[in-house]
């Protein structure tokens, strides 16, 4: 007991120095990008071996569903699939006539960006961002955009490791990015939209402004979405009101995405 | 000894394994349950470090308050079996 008692200012030394190391860690860039990088090359086998656990649990879980429940499922899913059946007819067409067009235009679409798994996210992490299983050996970069299919950007490459990155969300809490409006009772206007985190934002708009709730908003200066329009709040003397966005996907249910490189192609 | 070094595997597999709003109030446990538990800010840390920008560590944060708390906390508070 005696020495127990003795031991515990020593103990609550080690665990200042603790404080203050850990500190300088988290705080101080050079030296959190170096133990990052060295943290990261131990964890991220383990992080895929995690991913793959609970892909397996919830597999078995969902095997236990109720055969109703299963039905009820299939026959909303099938509903659903043939409405975007017709809907992806008409974008075929669509984005033939547009390729059709570029070429005659002397611009002929690349296909490019890198395919990466979601080895942790939103839900899992405590903060609204992604660890991708791609890294410095596929020639990922700081800064590159991330993506959801073509034409949802989700993101973009925040810190890049050895063989995996991470992904910073444009939902963020405190995010900013400018965005484009389509659709509103005036002309098309850019503003900025601010991550609320789990795959929100906001904008704040002039009152009078009337936007559909489910258009959708993209980044200045491409054709990608980035949100659609969820909702609007505000009271009637705010000559301001807030719109509410929302990802087309929900950012706890990302698995795959595709990242593509900032740098100009040579 | 043992049962702290069971704690600290314990903790580390939750860190991978379970979500983190799971592993922070385990990490806030053991403050309050454990001398000096400083393994849980390094823990926090880790955390921040897998998941979190260069914006503030709020994990490792709130462990180094859970740190310092819990030795008030531990003896303040009354324990009835």
């Amino acid at each position: 007991m005696m020495q127990s008692r003795r031991n515990k200012p020593q103990m609550y030394k080690v665990g200042t120095l603790v404080i203050l190391v850990v500190l300088v860690v988290v705080f101080a860039a050079p030296v959190r990008a170096a133990v990052a990088g060295g943290v990261m090359w131990a964890v991220e086998p383990l992080l895929a071996m995690s991913r793959a656990t609970h892909n397996g649990i919830s597999s078995f879980i969902q095997t236990f569903s109720s055969t109703r429940t299963l039905i009820a499922e299939n026959t909303a899913i099938k509903r659903e699939l043939d409405d975007l059946k017709m809907r992806l007819l008409d974008r075929n067409l669509l984005a033939e006539e547009n390729a059709q067009l570029r070429e005659l235009m002397g611009q002929t679409p690349v296909p490019s960006g890198v395919l990466g798994t979601v080895l942790s996210g939103p839900g899992f992490a405590p903060y609204d961002t992604l660890v991708v299983d791609a890294g410095k050996n596929v020639g990922i970069q700081e800064g590159d955009r991330v993506f959801i299919g073509e034409n949802v950007i989700i993101g973009r490459v925040s810190a890049v490791y050895a063989y995996s990155s991470q992904v910073v969300l444009l939902s963020s809490p405190g995010e900013k990015s400018d965005v484009v409006l389509f659709g509103g009772t005036s002309s098309d206007s850019v503003v900025t939209a601010i991550g609320r985190g789990g795959g929100s934002f906001e904008i704040l708009i002039p009152r009078d402004i009337v936007i559909a709730t489910g258009t959708p908003v993209f980044a200045l200066g491409t054709s990608r979405i980035i949100a659609t329009v969820e909702g609007s709040e505000g009271n009637a003397n705010d000559p301001f009101k807030k719109l509410l966005l929302r990802t087309p996907i929900n950012p706890q249910s990302i698995r795959f995405v595709r990242i593509v490189s900032s740098r100009p192609p040579l | 000894m043992t049962k702290r070094l069971v704690a600290d595997a314990l903790m580390v597999l939750s860190a991978i394994f379970l979500p983190w709003w799971i592993t922070a109030p385990l990490i806030v446990a053991g403050c309050m349950f454990m001398e000096a538990f400083y393994e849980g800010i390094m823990l926090a840390a880790i955390i921040d470090l897998i998941y979190g920008t260069t914006t503030l560590p709020h994990l490792t944060i709130a462990a180094c308050l859970a740190f310092l708390a819990g030795p008030v906390l531990r003896e303040r508070v009354r324990w009835y079996s």
